[in-house]
């Protein structure tokens, strides 16, 4: 009996203890430690694909700061309930608004990727120089147009000081490794900002390939034309024409890019029209209330959130395809308005420019008409009227089923601008440039739908984006926009 | 040819029955110090397995009992248990006068402790205990809400007032900023997986979560232990911060088999609903804020009741049967309940059908084995709620009342009204099918081994399994269906094992030295895992399954919590003459969550009792029947501190055009450990006048350390947080519980009132910088956690109607920009409690408890879109108020949209103090006599009334919410959040 107790108490505690084994042993099953990812190729690949997955946020190019310069701009009307929008969209910014913190996590997201990548990609074992050079890269132009976007939101344009010693946003260029002082960086003065984004994007330049030889790499990661064209689209900004002259023909000379004859390259993906397009897929964006059909189409495909303006419906001709096909009235009917004097008139009126009920339009950041009018635009700047100007215009309205203009129709350099200008705000309409095109120019903004049509004057404090509340109390080195 | 055998046996008996004149015993039970007879008292005759109740005049017979020698034991709630040995000669009728002992401290009650029981007289620290018969008729899916008011140092919100959502348990308030606050629930010894399980489509956190204890069967417990101080505590180490719920199940005993059987069915209806405007003052709100046409005449719309058209009164059943009985060697208990609850939302439904068999078993006079089972299935028919575009209330409360529900052909109008997001929340109810489908087993086999009369060794295997389906179909041609449907499904599944082993020794020494030894081992492993699915593009709104459609959006599979913890532990016990009672206790913790350098961890606590009245010198001093002093000191810790926090890691899903990525998602904290508590406790227990009076007071503080904090990082580093050990905060309170005994006699009064009083502060934080939560709630050091942090509110302007604020100068501005933000007000309430009136007399008992909480705040985030006349929603009735000319003088400000006067402010924080009549109680026991006749022993009905007031300034619809579920720095927020449960209920409970 006093074995049998005995035994009973050994097979109790030892069955105790044989569970116990390894039960402290446990590893995390969908994350892998920082040395882990740089040690193959297939690593650090993915890390550049994580990267990028940064770009597509809906506050990065993903959505936000595209679709708001519209409406900032006088292209649209926002009449979504997202009161953070509203107060976009109405220059009514306050301090802490959630969307404007947004844009600025999302863009420093992508910047801490790109660093990460910029650090260690050069340290994977066992992969040629060429391929290390792509991601490093990469990795170059995507911390080159993620502070482009935030030196464009957060600091007055370039040009807005003649110096450009106004403040831009901070410049980080290390992989954050844990907190500490060191994570507390000063906004550089846009002058540096700009210097630091073309110093990233000729590095870039001068190590990514022209083409990885797969649709969605070519139109969705940098190559030699995507950066040459964000080169263009930088240099424009800063009064530099030759320069952004000379970068948009690099792209333009390229087989890779072509003016599409029609305007269906809105529903197909990566056409020879696109030259860098966030490369959305059914998964990028459930819930996600940016997507660009879910704000610009009505229901059932989308919350129905953006109408044209009154100004920019006015801008186009009657007979402009860009306004008979790309438009609808309410889901699909096409009996649109002509010139209207209300913006109620256009409450039912929505673009086709993105569509998919899922979501999953790719966003077009940069195609070959922005080129072309880049071009024309900075050729008219140098050389007054001129006849490459006119053709690169030509071709735009052509493909809108609009005449032809001759040289002499021009009688002045201004008249040529001016043209070139309003053909960029009708074709680039709802892809996030007006905005920008009109303070670049050092211009104010006019017919904010969000306003009841008035105007905003450049310059004034309310043109850029208050600094998030929240850095401002972390960051004692940041200091805030005057009015805010 | 067994049948023959027990025919045979059967008759024998019988026969030899009819051989032996038959004698009976009876009697009468009373009150040993007042005299009243005892009505409802068992009476057991041991050996014989038989039982009864005392009946009105509180007397018992038990007739045809054979001659010999019997121990008649008398148990009554609130008395000592009775046992007298008798001798019945042969044809003898005894007639007994049996007078029992008031306990109405329940000194001799058993407490059920971490890994054991003991005499409640010889506890050393702070433990309340709840019956489970006090509290199984209340009518809520989840146990944790029978505990509200009911013992002092629990706090108890719910988080909205839909079935099966979660509840916000608080014992001594916070403890904890991001590790948690929920106490550790440990059921028949296995620490349980209590968290949310529900998912949603969207993802959307706001929406009430659920809660794993609604898988446990209200009338299957036997008692609620909640471990306060941390003598009590310190035993279970890194997970005991937040205190420890111990529920204990019913077990089987021996007797004769009892049946009971008892069903309720309870109506409710919502406290309160939106008071919103009707079609023509929305028409006409909207057009002085300038987004309506000026032209439209408001009249000339109708009104449609949307908020009518979403709620119904709701209807809650529950039918419960079980068998409780067992002879000397083998006990058992099986229990079977259907709950059914329909909330006042419509389509809302939660059901739970559960059974549990516990039986134990005497193998030899030295093994004892066991084993305890309950499966539980439930379904939750969800409805959305608090922010979604689909939540019921808020989109019923928010959509444009000029726009009607329904078409004039009958069917539904799906069209956006012009600018309002909201759904038409009856096609969202109707059509579109949200369920949640748990299952649950949780079971465990224990062996207990005698190798002496002092010695136990026990060993205990347990396993909780849980198991989750989660189905959403958004139907075609509406809102989140979008134009072909959309589906959603996500399993879950928690996998949680647990072995103990403990030996436990007892001992006395020449009579005055009581000894008691427990050492043991205890390993842990929890795992979660999840699947999920999502697509769109359905062929018909008659395929269910996300296989039909045509385009995924989502599958996912991932690990959600994986963790394993190894542990240590033992606890000794010194009585000395009952006079001195010595306890101490100590637990070392090794966890997979903690930071190489730091594994492992030690958890030691040690007590002190002195009962005063054991002493000579008190002997003739006042009219104490007990008089106690305790003291106790502790270290607990908190290991919710994420499973692998302290590792520097890359997450995968960071795709992008349709290939895999990585991203960085973590820096590294290789120090990390669990957060740290140490208690102080000092309590008296006195008993008074016959025990007629009984007070017990606790003082305690309680500073923790080590606090898991993420450290806010600027988030131009492309993190905005990082995990560190560094914050302090303390808590500081007094609980009071007085029970008094006001009238004896046959007509009874009892009165049970507690109050608890706790104060917390934030003492160290990062670099001392606020953490910011939920609707400006953030924790600040010098601040109670959960403060809100907002400008001052300075109402409106007479000569414009626009909103002021307190600037940073003092003085009134419409610039919000320029306002002064200041702590206005913290979440946690300074104090709590609950008084319990009990009126008896005969069969009748009337019973009230009242539940109070005072002091804290809520942000009413709901405001800021009620109030909100710049949008399209609908809005409350309170914005007819609006100032509308110069000189108007209110808090509303004028229809426009120009200014806006709902960003935060304190124009939205309101005080959440409330009073409530939570529960009303009537119910009637039938006599005895009368029972018997049908073969009854005990046959009682009643009705009752839940949440049938509340009297507090709140202006949202309850004060009793949680938006944020169970989140610390987001429980004084409501946003659309549904409001409890107003319930009357009519019931029996019923046994033979």
């Amino acid at each position: 009996m006093k074995t049998l107790k005995f035994f009973s108490i050994l097979v109790a505690i030892s069955l105790t203890v044989f569970t116990a084994c390894d039960v402290l042993d446990v590893d995390p099953e969908q994350e892998i430690p920082t040395e882990l990812v740089f040690d193959d190729a297939n690593g650090a690949e993915t890390a550049v694909t994580g990267m990028y997955e940064a770009v597509s946020f809906g506050n990065s190019y993903g959505g936000f700061p595209l679709i708001a310069a519209d409406f900032r701009g006088g292209n649209s009307h926002f009449v979504g309930s997202f009161v953070t929008w509203q107060d976009a969209a109405a220059f009514n910014v306050s301090i802490t608004n959630g969307t404007v913190q947004g844009v600025w996590n999302a863009n420093y997201t992508a910047i801490n990727r790109a660093n990460n990548i910029i650090a260690s990609a050069p340290n994977v074992p066992d992969v040629s120089q060429d391929q290390i050079d792509e991601w490093v890269g990469n990795g170059h132009f995507v911390r080159a147009i993620s502070h482009f976007n935030l030196v464009r939101w957060f600091g007055q344009p370039y040009g807005y000081t003649a110096d450009n010693s106004h403040p831009g946003v901070p410049l980080v260029l290390e992989p954050t490794e844990g907190p500490g002082e060191q994570n507390n960086i000063p906004r550089s003065s846009v002058a540096e900002v700009y210097n630091q984004i073309i110093s990233d994007l000729e590095t870039a330049l001068a190590n990514v390939p022209d083409s990885y030889g797969a649709s969605v790499l070519d139109r969705g990661r940098a190559t030699t034309g995507s950066v040459s064209a964000f080169l263009s689209r930088v240099y424009l900004h800063m009064g530099e024409w030759q320069l952004a002259a000379d970068y948009a023909s690099d792209v333009l000379n390229s087989d890779m890019y072509q003016l599409q004859g029609s305007y269906e390259f809105f529903d197909n993906e990566n056409t020879a029209e696109d030259i860098f397009a966030i490369q959305m897929t059914t998964e990028s964006n459930p819930g996600t209330n940016a997507a660009f059909s879910a704000m610009h189409r009505p229901s059932p495909v989308g919350r129905g959130d953006i109408n044209p303006s009154v100004d920019l419906w006015n801008a186009y001709e009657n007979e402009d395809l860009r306004k008979t096909q790309l438009y609808s009235v309410g889901a699909d009917g096409t009996d649109l308005p002509e010139e209207v004097t209300q913006q109620s008139e256009l409450n039912n009126v929505w673009t086709l420019r993105y569509t998919s009920g899922n979501y999953d339009d790719n966003v077009h950041v940069i195609r070959v008409a922005e080129m072309m009018l880049t071009r024309a635009e900075a050729l008219a700047e140098l050389n007054g009227i001129n006849q490459e100007s006119v053709d690169l215009l030509n071709q735009i309205r052509n493909r809108a089923g609009l005449d032809s203009y001759a040289t002499a129709d021009f009688a002045s350099g201004q008249e040529l601008m001016d043209a070139i200008l309003h053909e960029r705000r009708l074709e680039l309409a709802h892809e996030g440039h007006y905005y920008f095109d009109r303070t670049r120019r050092g211009l104010g903004l006019d017919g904010i739908a969000n306003l009841g049509g008035d105007s905003i004057d450049f310059g004034v404090n309310e043109i850029v984006l208050p600094i998030p509340n929240r850095e401002m109390e972390l960051n004692p080195e940041l200091e805030q926009n005057p009015g805010y | 040819m067994k049948n023959v055998i027990l025919v045979l046996i059967l008759s024998l008996s019988f026969g030899l029955s009819q051989a032996f004149a038959q004698g009976s015993i009876s009697g009468q039970v009373a009150d040993s110090k007042t005299d009243e007879t005892l009505i409802g008292a068992t009476v057991q005759i041991d050996e014989l397995g038989l039982g009864t109740a005392t009946d009105a005049d509180g007397r018992f017979h038990f007739p045809d009992v054979a001659a010999g020698t019997y121990t008649l034991s008398i148990t009554f709630v609130g008395y000592r248990d009775h046992e007298m040995e008798i001798t019945l000669a042969e044809g003898e009728d005894l007639d007994l006068n049996i007078e029992v002992e008031p306990d109405f401290l329940g000194l001799d009650e058993v407490v059920v402790v971490a890994y054991g029981e003991m005499d409640r007289r010889d506890l050393t620290g702070s433990v309340a205990s709840v019956s489970g018969a006090d509290v199984e008729t209340v009518p809520v899916s989840n146990i944790e809400s029978m505990l509200s008011g009911r013992t002092s140092g629990v706090q108890v919100t719910q988080s909205a007032g839909l079935p099966g959502g979660e509840v916000t348990v608080r014992i001594r308030g916070n403890a904890s900023i991001g590790a948690g606050n929920q106490p550790l629930y440990v059921v028949d010894g296995i620490p349980i997986y209590t968290g949310d399980t529900a998912g949603s489509l969207a993802g959307n956190a706001d929406e009430h979560t659920t809660s794993a204890l609604a898988d446990l069967n209200p009338s299957d417990i036997e008692s609620i232990e909640v471990l306060k101080d941390a003598s009590a505590t310190a035993i279970y180490g890194s997970r005991a911060a937040n205190g420890v719920v111990l529920i204990t199940t019913k077990q089987g005993r021996h007797q004769d088999t009892e049946v009971s059987v008892s069903h309720y069915t309870a109506w409710s209806q919502p406290n309160e609903v939106y008071d919103v405007l009707d079609a023509p003052q929305y028409i006409q709100i909207r057009q002085e804020a300038g987004t309506w046409d000026p032209t439209d005449d408001p009249a000339a719309h109708t009104t449609h009741e949307w908020v009518d058209a979403v709620t119904r009164t709701g209807m809650t059943q529950n039918f419960d049967m079980s068998l409780r009985g067992g002879d000397e060697t083998t006990r058992f208990y099986i229990g079977g309940t259907f709950f059914d609850q329909q909330s006042y939302l419509i389509t809302n439904e939660f059901e739970r059908a559960s059974g549990r068999i516990n039986v134990d078993h005497d193998a030899s006079d030295w093994l004892s084995i066991g084993a305890n089972l309950q499966m539980t299935r439930g379904t939750n028919v969800r409805v959305g709620s608090d922010n979604l575009v689909q939540g019921l209330l808020t989109s019923a409360a928010l959509q444009s009342p000029n726009h009607p529900i329904f078409l004039e052909d009958g069917s539904y109008n799906l069209a956006a009204a012009p600018g309002n997001i909201a759904q038409n929340v009856v096609f969202v109810a109707r059509e579109n099918d949200r369920q949640l489908q748990t299952l649950r087993t949780i079971g465990s086999i224990k062996a207990e081994i005698r190798p002496s009369d002092n010695l136990l060794i026990s060993s205990n295997w347990g396993l909780d399994y849980l198991s989750t389906d989660d189905y959403t179909r958004y139907m075609a041609g509406h809102g989140d269906g979008g134009a072909d449907g959309a589906g959603f499904n996500q399993k879950r599944s928690v996998y949680n094992w647990i072995s103990t082993t403990t030996a436990n020794y007892r001992t006395t020494i020449d009579e005055v030295h009581r000894l008691t030894l427990l050492g043991g081992m205890e390993f842990q492993q929890l795992r979660r895992d999840h699947l999920s699915v999502a697509a769109t593009d359905f062929p018909s709104n008659l395929f269910p399954n996300v296989a039909s459609a045509a385009n995924p959006t989502l599958t996912s599979s991932s690990l959600e919590e994986l963790w394993g913890i190894e542990s240590y532990f033992s606890r000794a016990t010194y009585n000395y003459d009952e006079r001195y009672i010595l306890e101490g206790s100590a637990r070392v913790d090794g966890s997979s969550r903690f930071g190489d350098e730091n594994r492992f961890g030690f958890f030691p606590a040690g007590s002190v009792a002195w009962r005063l009245t054991e002493e000579e010198f008190m002997q003739n001093v006042g009219h104490f029947d007990e008089l106690r002093l305790r003291l106790s000191y502790g270290i607990t810790g908190n290991d919710n501190i994420g499973d692998f926090a302290s590792r520097p890691l890359w997450e995968s899903g960071a795709n992008y055009g349709g290939q895999p990525g990585l991203a960085p998602d973590q820096l590294e904290s290789p120090e990390l450990r669990w957060e740290s508590a140490a208690q102080v406790d000092m309590g008296i227990d006195m008993a008074m006048f016959g025990e007629r009076v009984s007070l017990s007071v606790d003082l305690y503080r309680q500073d923790i350390s080590d606090m898991i904090l993420n450290v806010q990082l600027p988030a131009s580093s492309g993190f905005t947080s990082v995990t560190e050990n560094v914050g302090e905060m303390y808590n500081q309170g007094l609980e009071i519980d007085l029970s008094t005994h006001n009238i004896a006699g046959s007509f009874n009064w009892f009165t049970d009132f507690n109050i608890s009083f706790n104060r917390n502060e934030v003492t160290q934080l990062v670099d001392d910088d606020p953490i910011l939560g939920i609707a400006n709630q953030r924790a600040a050091v010098g601040q109670p956690l959960g403060s809100f942090y907002l400008p001052e509110w300075h109402g409106v302007n007479p000569d414009n109607g626009e909103p002021l604020w307190i600037g940073e100068d003092g003085n009134p501005t419409s610039n919000y920009g320029e306002a002064e933000w200041d702590y206005r007000g913290s979440a946690m309430p300074t104090s709590y409690g609950g008084l319990t009136n009990t009126f008896t007399y005969q069969g009748w008992e009337f019973s009230t408890l009242l539940q109070f909480v005072y002091g804290n705040s809520i942000y009413w985030s709901s405001g800021t879109f009620l109030w909100d006349t710049r949008t399209a929603f609908n809005k409350s009735t309170d914005v007819l108020d609006r100032w509308q000319q110069p000189g108007d003088v209110t808090d509303m400000p004028a229809a426009m949209t120009q200014a806006n006067p709902n960003q935060p402010s304190t124009r939205f924080l309101k005080d959440g103090s409330y009073l409530r009549v939570r529960d009303v109680t009537l119910s009637y026991d039938l006599p005895t006599d009368l029972l018997t006749q049908f073969g009854l022993r005990h046959l009682q009905i009643y009705v009752q009334g839940t949440n049938l007031m509340t009297f507090t300034e709140y202006p949202g619809l309850d004060p009793e919410v949680g938006n944020q579920g169970t989140a610390t720095l987001g429980q004084g927020t409501d946003f659309f959040t549904p409001p409890q449960m107003r319930t009357i209920q009519v019931g029996f409970n019923m046994s033979f």
